[in-house]
């Protein structure tokens, strides 16, 4: 399409919402996102807040009763993992009803009665079936969004971490097209890394050799799966294949740098942690002493905290630097580590003497053609992008800078989007492709369609009855990112421990009372967390926290700071994943909920010291 | 008199308030100058707002505020609304304060002993 979409609150404008272009949305969708507690990419949720304050108009598409949904004109309880299901009929919704702004559709899309084909039989009614949300509320919030202008949609993880997450995706892009709210001010915003410092997400693809590319560990490998591996990382699954067989080599070490994987985002944790411990070296860096450094680091590397760090930040705008103010002891910062260790891989590619040196070159733009397409534009006029300041003189002025682009609208009719400098968006049809021809050569559904959970009451019925609860898990909280912040004191005294969201009619019916443990079980293992008694799920939905770990337990195996015993990784499986390798079921499985008592026998006894739940297959499903 | 206009319906429970405010000061775990409750969530079942929740949140100020005397003096806003995410707390002269109250949204105004 051309540049990345994010719902507009007014962020690309340095004077924010008394910007005279900004408009407030009118309707805002929080789509499978608690922005709040969440802070995707930099987004502050609390923009949205602003927004709402200032008169915009909410729905709210979660499982979970939110801050949003509380006070959302709609709020529907989506049955987890069927988001596809529902976008598809609001496109179907909007399409039939005409609810679409025809003239941007006529000027700027492409492919529309393929799309209109595709989702043709998914009514409202299906989805109604589908997702658990009433057909007149599915059809009443869909016609509200697409009578507010501006509307935007805010979408979260959640979006990811479904089987059809791509679909999901490009439903979205499809809703906000056939509405006109691309690019369109209050609706979303296409930015780019600011000035183009940091082009598409600048993964370096482009010095790897070709015969080294040749082994990258894909998903084609992993899984079998079609689709091209337009990522530009490893495949997980493939890396724990490779691990596991020593097949197409195998894997001798492992840097693990600002990641606690064992606590946060193993899939099937304890697999993962077999898997690694038979990794002959293992270097962990981090600031902290995690359960993943205590259990499988050969050596750690203390990482300097963000006051003892020079760095510097482009994911979106404005552009951002940071200064070191202090040092403790022999840390070192990710830049440091990064430059030292490149140096002794590869020379070539790690020139910088210094960190400032790398800052300064990060800061400087670098169209890398492609995804990066202003700077192509701008060329195709003879100009470049016209910024040219140093770490220092960012600083100076307080550590930020804001990038024009990000705060022009309807950059498609200015010609700011294609590399050819024309009108347009960044497409082989100079359209915003409807069915997206891109997906095709990726290997994927150029339309939206929906696929069930791998395991839901539609698809497995059976093990349904004795599993009869949906969990879903990994909804955010203000005290922690991910599995950080669990040893600070303050964090702790509001949220001393992991949190298992239920029903009051459902923990009454499974004799769970408020506060205290409870085990959730698949037939995979357990875990356990607390009970949060409180009707934000419905009846037949159970909310897990994800990546507690506990400071205060003990460090040495088998315990690890307790993190597997309320892990809710000890329940998913790898070698799972949607279209192309993209999504997840891990929002959507199924489980039982009983009662903790005295003497249950712990997770990490299971896990540490018998091998685990699971007998493994090497390279394969379980 | 000084006082600090909160509109509840804006406020996010996030905490930053009563963060800001323990480290100011430097009160032990536990203890707070100032502290949100939480009402609901819970569903009406009868009237005009049959089917609408209720979910809110209302800071009040402990014993232990001082509205950040040593900084307002300076011209300083309070920690607390410094802080405050939303936008929703304003320090001020009480009468001013009052003036903002418009019956478009739900306002508490929190004063602390002279
Ligand atoms: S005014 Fe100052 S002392 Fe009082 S609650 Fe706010 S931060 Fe605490
Ligand atoms: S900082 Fe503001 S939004 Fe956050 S809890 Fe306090 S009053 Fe509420």
């Amino acid at each position: 399409m051309g540049d990345f979409p994010i719902a507009d609150a007014s962020e690309g404008h340095e004077d924010r919402y008394i910007n005279k272009d900004w408009v407030n949305p009118e309707c805002m969708v929080l789509w499978g996102c608690e922005p709040l507690a969440s802070n995707a990419d930099g987004y502050l949720g609390h923009w949205l807040a602003v927004c709402h304050q200032m008169g915009s108009k909410i729905i709210s598409i979660d499982p979970r009763l939110t801050w949003w949904g509380a006070r959302a004109e709609y709020w529907l309880q989506i049955r987890p993992g069927t988001d596809a299901a529902l976008a598809c009929s609001w496109l179907n919704l909007i399409i039939n009803e005409k609810l679409y702004d025809e003239d941007f559709v006529d000027k700027w899309c492409a492919y529309f009665d393929e799309l209109a084909e595709a989702v043709k039989d998914m009514t409202p009614a299906w989805a109604a079936e589908i997702t658990g949300v009433p057909e007149e509320d599915i059809i009443a919030a869909g016609r509200f969004f697409a009578a507010s202008k501006p509307a935007t949609i805010q979408w979260g993880l959640a979006f990811d971490q479904q089987m059809s997450a791509m679909s999901l995706n490009l439903a979205a892009v499809d809703l906000m097209a056939l509405t006109a709210n691309i690019d369109q001010p209050g609706g979303w915003l296409l930015v780019h890394n600011a000035f183009e410092c940091n082009g598409g997400y600048a993964s370096g693809d482009e010095n790897i050799p070709e015969e080294w590319m040749a082994r990258k560990l894909t998903n084609s490998y992993a899984l079998g799966m079609e689709g091209a591996d337009f990522i530009s990382h490893a495949s997980s699954d493939a890396v724990l294949k490779a691990i596991e067989t020593g097949d197409p080599y195998p894997i001798k070490m492992w840097w693990c740098q600002s990641s606690n994987e064992i606590a946060c985002a193993a899939m099937d944790a304890p697999r993962l942690y077999e898997a690694l411990n038979s990794i002959p070296f293992i270097v962990n860096a981090d600031p902290y002493l995690t359960p993943t450094s205590v259990a499988l680091a050969d050596i750690i590397l203390p990482v300097a905290m963000s006051a003892e760090r020079d760095s510097a930040r482009s994911w979106w705008t404005p552009i951002r630097t940071m200064k070191k103010v202090t040092d403790y002891y022999e840390a070192k910062t990710d830049e440091e580590i990064t430059i030292e260790l490149g140096k002794r891989l590869n020379p070539e590619n790690y020139r910088w003497s210094s960190v400032d040196e790398m800052l300064n070159w990060f800061l400087t733009p670098k169209p890398t053609g492609g995804w990066a397409t202003a700077s192509g534009a701008l060329e195709a006029k003879g100009q470049t992008i016209d910024f040219n300041m140093t770490k220092d003189e960012i600083d100076q002025i307080g550590g930020y800078v804001y990038d024009d682009f990000n705060g022009t609208y309807q950059k498609y009719e200015k010609g700011l989007l294609r590399p050819d400098g024309n009108p347009g968006f960044a497409t082989p049809s100079g359209r915003i492709e409807l069915a997206s021809r891109v997906y095709e050569v990726w290997g994927l559904s150029p339309t939206p369609f929906h696929t069930e959970p791998l395991q839901s009451p539609i698809s497995t019925p059976e093990a349904f009855k004795e599993y009869p609860l949906i969990l879903t898990c990994g909804g955010r909280s203000y005290e922690f990112f991910h599995s950080e912040n669990r040893q600070l004191q303050t964090s702790r005294e509001f949220h001393p421990l992991p949190l298992l969201t239920i029903h009051p009619e459902t923990a009454k019916k499974y004799g769970i009372i408020h506060g205290e443990w409870v085990w959730v079980e698949n037939e995979r293992g357990r875990f356990r967390q607390v009970a949060n008694v409180r009707p934000t799920v419905n009846e037949v939905t159970v909310h897990a926290e994800h990546a507690w770990w506990f400071p205060e337990e003990e460090p040495a195996a088998p315990v690890f700071f307790g993190t597997f015993d309320s892990n809710v990784n000890n329940l998913t499986r790898a070698f799972e994943t949607g279209e192309a390798g993209v999504g997840s079921s891990i929002k959507s499985m199924i489980c039982k909920i009983y009662p903790y008592k005295d003497g249950d026998e712990m997770p990490h006894e299971v896990i540490v010291n018998k091998g685990g739940w699971n007998k493994i297959i090497p390279g394969k499903a379980n | 008199m000084k006082g600090i206009l909160v509109n509840y319906d804006y406020c996010t429970n996030c905490h930053s308030c009563e963060v800001a405010c323990k480290k100011y000061l430097d009160l032990p775990v536990g203890e707070f100058g100032i502290k949100v409750s939480e009402v609901g969530p819970f569903q009406y079942t009868t009237g005009d707002l049959k089917g609408k929740y209720e979910w809110s949140f209302v800071p009040s100020l402990t014993k232990a505020c001082n509205m950040c005397a040593d900084r307002t003096e300076k011209g300083k806003m309070p920690m607390c609304v410094q802080h405050c995410q939303s936008w929703c707390m304003a320090y001020g002269e009480i009468e001013d304060l009052l003036k903002k109250i418009d019956g478009e949204t739900r306002y508490t105004l929190l004063t602390t002993k002279a």
